[in-house]
């Protein structure tokens, strides 16, 4: 399947000398490469959560679009888009975002019981769980978890559907290294399986494993030099 | 179960104190309503029984009833009293034209009988000219009340053996009468014969006072009257008082309508406190909503991000708001049938209106209506507040912190 951006942009409401809106992202192509890690750097502030936000459905462009094999995403109704980002796209949002009124293992099954499973994924969440290294938290709820266990349950949540589009918005912001490279190690075997893996980072160990890198700048998307 | 179920059920474990609220508030909403509706249509039963008993365009007592409130007191409250109109004032009375049927009453105010705590009320009455009591006799009773027969008002508890004792002499209870809501409910009625039996062994055990000198069959305590076709009511009242020594004529139509004002000054005041109790509990219910939604907007944005549909979305908050307003809604009915049950006795006395509870057909409905107007305002509010939410982007609700 083929994601892409075409003249994507997003401007938001702010009153300055000039005008009372601005561009958080720039009019932007861009094009989610399948079996690679694709990293966008920059600066706080320069519209990497925008853009993700945009291509992964959850946020619509101000102008251009986000066509799916060709198909403009937001002209799809919503429940059709839902479905596509529960099956094909595994989304890691910025920030805290654990359920808590539900248990690690329960979060991390969500998108796989939503509209009702015949599997049953409970193998496979464990070892994803494992994989990152906080197996033995399947039974807490997700509000005794710290700020870095919720961030890798929220990444054993996205990936438990076998995404074909990753998007993770500063999936390592606050792991140790350790932590770090066993996530990098699980995009990377998502990337050989053939998904596309997008992520918003500003640290440099993540860029340095990554097989493409962009950097936002001020709402503008360039390849890094 | 399905993945919407399970998490409403979830979210409502997850946070008892929110749902505890939830569930509070529906509790008033439903409490106020039920109990309004019950005490607003005892009230109309009671009016309507009421009316219906009086049966009588005219009522006449002596003035020396006065000592005992007015007519409508009397009538009302049942307060009935050792007071009689000679044989004079009742010839007297038999001369006033456009009387169609005029029925004399003999109350006897009683001792302790053997069946009941309370002082009950003995009415003498003549089956031959009677229209107001026989005609609410409950069960068919198609024979004329006897000698030494008792007909017996609602709250009057009914022995096993159907005799209950006067002045040392037992008497067969023939019949009940149906409830007024007034205090007639606790008297006990008997013919003539009876009664002046039963005056004479009050006189000899020396059990009554006010007695001396008092033939029941050529006294009354109080007369109703049915007016003449053609004649108008308040004239014949108006003649009866004027010419009439030492009485008080009273159109039960004027004693209707003030029983009817209370009855409807009461009315109002309970719906209005439904009303304020309604809109006091709704406004807090939005409150509740607009501030727990915070909170609600970030867990639904994370829903969003794993790919729930806004109508997975709205099926968890309606489905939360269903259970909980659910068992708002049966608590607070519950807690309102508990408390219409057992304290009916104290509304009824400290209103001192007319006052029949609702049949078991009414009681449902009520029940009913208040079950499921209490859980829709419930279900109506999270459900607008659940189209505010789902109405935002979720890329944009997620930047907003929990
Ligand atoms: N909903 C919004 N309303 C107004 N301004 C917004 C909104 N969302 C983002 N912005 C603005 O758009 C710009 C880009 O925000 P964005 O969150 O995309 O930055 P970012 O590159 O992800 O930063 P960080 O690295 O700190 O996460 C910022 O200046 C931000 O203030
Ligand atoms: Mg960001």
């Amino acid at each position: 399947m083929e994601l892409k951006a075409e003249g994507a942009s997003r401007w938001f409401f702010r009153s300055n000398k000039s005008s009372n809106y601005f561009y958080a992202v720039q009019k932007t192509d861009f094009t989610a490469e399948n079996g690679k890690i694709t990293v966008i750097g920059g600066k706080s502030g320069s519209g990497k959560t925008t853009f993700l936000n945009m291509l992964c459905g959850l946020l619509s462009p101000s102008e251009g679009s986000i066509l799916l094999d060709g198909e403009d995403m937001y002209e799809m109704s919503d429940s059709r888009r839902s479905r596509i980002r529960n099956k094909l796209f595994g989304v890691v949002p910025q920030g805290q975002t654990g359920l808590k009124s539900f248990t690690v293992l329960e979060n991390v099954l969500i998108p796989a019981q939503m509209y009702g499973s015949k599997t049953d994924l409970t193998e496979k969440a464990e070892s994803l769980l494992d994989g990152l290294g906080i197996l033995e938290l399947k039974n807490v709820y997700a509000n005794e978890l710290s700020g870095g266990e919720m961030r890798r349950m929220s990444l054993a949540r996205a990936l438990i559907c076998e995404p074909q589009f990753i998007f993770a918005d500063e999936p390592t912001s606050d792991l140790d290294d350790e932590a770090t490279s066993s996530v990098m190690k699980l995009f990377r075997i998502c990337a050989d399986k053939g998904a596309a893996v997008i992520i918003n980072t500003h640290e440099k160990e993540v860029s340095d494993l990554a097989d493409k890198v962009y950097r936002m700048d001020k709402g503008v998307l360039l390849p890094a030099e | 179960m399905s993945f919407v179920i399970r998490t409403a059920l979830k979210n409502i474990k997850g946070k008892p104190f929110r749902s505890a609220v939830m569930i509070f508030l529906v509790m008033l909403l439903s409490f106020a309503l039920f109990s309004g509706a019950f005490i607003i249509l005892s009230l109309q039963n009671g009016l309507s029984a009421y009316k219906a008993r009086l049966g009588a365009d005219i009522i006449v007592v002596p003035s020396s009833a006065s000592g005992h409130g007015t007519v409508d007191d009397i009538l009302l409250q049942g307060i009935t009293g050792n007071y009689y109109m000679n044989k004079k004032q009742l010839e007297k009375l038999d001369t006033i034209e456009g009387i169609e049927v005029s029925s004399k009453s003999f109350f006897l105010t009683s001792a302790k009988a053997s069946c009941c705590s309370v002082r009950v009320q003995i009415i003498g009455f003549d089956p031959d000219t009677d229209f107001t009591v026989m005609s609410w006799i409950k069960e068919s009773f198609s024979e004329k009340i006897g000698d030494n027969q008792l007909v017996i008002g609602a709250d009057v508890t009914v022995p096993a053996d159907h005799i209950i004792r006067f002045y040392g002499k037992n008497y067969n209870v023939a019949a009940v009468l149906d409830r007024t809501g007034t205090g007639l409910d606790s008297a006990v009625y008997v013919n003539m014969n009876t009664v002046k039996q039963m005056a004479e062994d009050a006189s000899r055990l020396s059990a009554a006072d006010g007695l001396e000198g008092i033939d029941p069959s050529s006294a009354a305590s109080a007369v109703h009257i049915k007016v003449k076709e053609g004649y108008d009511i308040n004239d014949v009242t108006d003649d009866i008082n004027i010419h009439v020594p030492k009485v008080m004529a009273s159109s039960s139509r004027s004693m209707i309508s003030s029983v009817s004002e209370g009855l409807s000054g009461v009315s109002n005041m309970t719906g209005f406190l439904v009303g304020a109790v309604w809109v006091m509990s709704l406004v807090i219910i939005i409150a509740v909503f607009a501030m727990v939604s915070n909170e609600r907007k970030k867990e639904f944005a994370v829903l969003r991000t794993v790919g729930a549909s806004k109508r997975i979305l709205f099926g968890i908050m309606c489905a939360e708001a269903v259970v909980e307003s659910v068992i708002g809604a049966l608590a607070g009915l519950l807690a309102a049938l508990l408390a219409g049950i057992s304290l009916s006795g104290l509304i009824k006395a400290s209103l001192g209106l007319p006052f029949v509870t609702p049949d078991t057909a009414s009681y449902t409905v009520i029940c009913v209506c208040s079950l499921f107007l209490s859980a829709a305002a419930g279900i109506i509010t999270a459900f607008l507040s659940a189209v505010r939410i789902t109405g935002n982007e979720t890329g944009l609700l997620l930047r907003e912190d929990a």
